[in-house]
């Protein structure tokens, strides 16, 4: 049996053209916020190697990265979906002590080799796949963000629901959490070319889910994959506070049982600029001046508030007629 | 809050009176999700008029998931994806319904703890986002049944935990009580297998009631019921209501009935409050559907049987 290919030198040609990612998001399961220090011992998710940290303005750790191994199909728009091989990069991000994401990620290599190779061939190469059949990039941006799912088909939101899942075994979380919330997810692609302005959109889906397109230079990934995780978490907390209120005017139940734990926890976050990288202010303000999400946020936070008002005025008002019967 | 579903023998009502106890539990405002653990024949979907799911999901439903075949089970919202345009409608102060279907084509399996930690997995992510989490087992002594018990086992539970409710449905006949009977109390019934998976068995006796299903009426003899016939009935109902109490299933057990219902007859689905409108449905049923709702959430309802 002949030899597999030897790996050929990276040349311009075999570098990574398109990067394709999700972010989930959720809530951390615990009645109350981590500590920063309970939460660098469990976003320690390798052993000897620490989390990343920050304390201002909002406290926020970062795991390290952990790979998957991945041998599936990409889906497409059209035509055959190529096969990739090679390991996806994830790792979780911590925010406030409570609210948990997933961030997972490929960089897709096209025209490489025409076969599987050994795997010792793509270990080497960490957060990279390698498609063994022709594709077009922009074609697979396309069918990464809309294409049809499929147990065959890579799913990184999946990668990131079960970075995530590894924190609730974690002996700092209590799995108590007192908020009914549902997890978001949020799917990004680039496509990376060297000779572009970077330019990307936000396209808000029917669906519930966030989808981010960008042509970028390769440097400006990390920054692009940081914007994503931010629009990701602030898309959360908006539906979580709306979801709380919304349950707050539920048949048969007391209001406050859900505003409490969602002011207590959610009211103070949002704060889209404090981790924003400066080179993504711009889409940020793209976004913003379209879809107006931080307007949403404060308009929906005054209306949970408004609610406390009305309800604490109501009990006084009823302690108050108590006493004068 | 976990409700399982179970019945010694198909054709019961468990999974049609199920999805209406969801239906019903969502319109009272609790958000309730629908797992549908009848492995061998998913029926939810056909029942919530769902033309995709009508016999589960051709791909990565639960049974997939749990054989560790997908990483998530497919999930839909109940409202945006049946047919009806009834069922559509999510009236103000009512909850969220959402059906997490079984696959075409799932089977039997043999149980492993793999098995039961996804299941443990399952439960506390829709425990985590939902009031009310239905479980419909399929019928008699499965898998499934055994894996559930496991998974809510209180060593695998935590203590604080929301409470579990188990349900049996039986119809209303000898046959159906003395199977139903069995299923529960047997060497092998789902007592033994909640105290070999870890259960007091007082404690969870305190978790089982007992649903009777399409009981009927004297009215089931048609418009001109003999006074024969009428004490016929009110002999056979008392002879079976002695049949269930020597048979550990008595009133102590009751969570409630549901009357026999002709629409259910011919089709099983949502009974909605248009269908007592229009003249279609009893105006029992549903009172029997929100009756069992409210005590399935009401913890000094359920307590004080």
């Amino acid at each position: 049996m002949a030899r597999p290919d030897a790996p050929r030198h990276p040349t311009e040609q075999h570098r990574p053209q398109v990067v394709l990612g999700a972010v989930t998001t959720g809530l951390l399961n615990t009645s109350e916020p981590l500590p920063l220090e309970a939460a660098r011992q469990a976003l320690a998710l390798l052993p000897g190697v620490s989390a990343d940290w920050r304390r201002h303005p909002i406290e926020q750790v970062v795991s390290p990265d952990l790979f998957f191994g991945l041998d599936c199909k990409l889906a497409v728009r059209s035509g055959a979906q190529p096969r990739v091989i090679g390991t996806a990069r994830a790792r979780a991000v911590l925010t406030a002590g409570h609210v948990l994401q997933g961030s997972a990620s490929v960089a897709v290599v096209l025209d490489a080799s025409k076969r599987r190779l050994p795997w010792a061939h793509y270990a080497a190469r960490t957060g990279m796949v390698e498609a063994i059949n022709k594709a077009d990039p922009a074609d697979l941006v396309n069918g990464f963000l809309h294409g049809r799912s499929g147990s065959t088909v890579l799913d990184l939101g999946k990668t990131g629901s079960y970075v995530m899942s590894l924190l609730d075994r974690v002996p700092q979380v209590d799995r108590q959490a007192r908020l009914k919330t549902q997890t978001c997810r949020l799917l990004w692609a680039a496509h990376l070319r060297e000779d572009v302005e970077p330019d990307g959109r936000v396209e808000a889906g029917d669906d519930g889910v966030f989808r981010v397109r960008m042509s970028t230079p390769s440097e400006l990934l990390p920054q692009f994959v940081e914007f994503c995780e931010v629009l990701a978490m602030h898309d959360w907390l908006l539906s979580a506070l709306k979801n709380a209120f919304d349950r707050s005017a539920r048949r048969g139940r007391r209001a406050e049982d859900e505003i409490d734990p969602a002011l207590s926890y959610l009211g103070h976050i949002w704060n889209p600029t404090a981790h924003l990288p400066h080179e993504m202010r711009w889409l940020w303000q793209a976004l913003e001046d379209e879809a107006q999400l931080t307007w949403e946020w404060q308009s929906t936070l005054t209306r949970v508030r408004d609610k406390v008002t009305l309800l604490t005025r109501k009990a006084i008002e009823e302690t108050l007629h108590k006493e004068s019967v | 809050m976990l409700v399982f579903s179970s019945s010694d023998k198909g054709g019961t009502g468990r999974s049609v009176t199920s999805c209406n106890l969801a239906y019903r539990l969502s319109l009272s405002g609790q958000d309730v999700a629908y797992l549908d653990f009848d492995f061998g024949s998913p029926t939810a979907g056909a029942i919530f008029e769902i033309p995709t799911l009508e016999r589960g999901t051709p791909d990565g439903g639960l049974h997939s998931y749990i054989l560790g075949k997908v990483a998530e089970p497919v999930r839909v919202d109940v409202r945006v994806v049946t047919e009806r345009t009834a069922l559509k409608e999510r009236p103000p102060g009512s909850g969220k319904l959402s059906l997490f279907p079984g696959d075409v084509g799932g089977a039997e399996f043999h149980l492993t703890n793999d098995h039961i930690k996804k299941a443990i997995d399952l439960f506390e992510t829709v425990e985590r986002e939902f009031d009310v989490a239905i479980v419909d087992l399929s019928a008699g002594r499965s898998s499934a049944l055994d894996m559930s018990l496991q998974a809510v086992a209180p060593k695998v539970r935590p203590k604080k935990a929301d409470p579990i409710r188990w349900l049996l449905f039986h119809r209303w006949t000898t046959q159906h009580v003395i199977a139903a009977s069995g299923l529960l109390f047997a060497d092998n019934g789902i007592i033994a297998c909640a105290t070999n998976a870890g259960f007091d068995q007082r404690g969870f006796r305190s978790m089982v009631r007992t649903i009777r299903t399409a009981v009927p009426d004297d009215t089931a003899f048609g418009k001109e019921t003999t006074a024969e016939q009428e004490a016929w009935l009110r002999k056979s109902d008392d002879i079976l209501k002695g049949l269930a109490k020597a048979r550990g299933l008595g009133q102590d057990l009751l969570a409630g009935l549901t009357p026999l219902e002709p629409m259910l007859l011919w089709r099983e689905q949502v009974i909605m409050d248009v269908d007592v409108k229009r003249r279609l449905a009893k105006r029992a049923t549903t009172k029997a559907f929100d009756e069992l709702a409210e005590r399935i959430i009401n913890d000094d309802a359920w307590e004080g049987f």
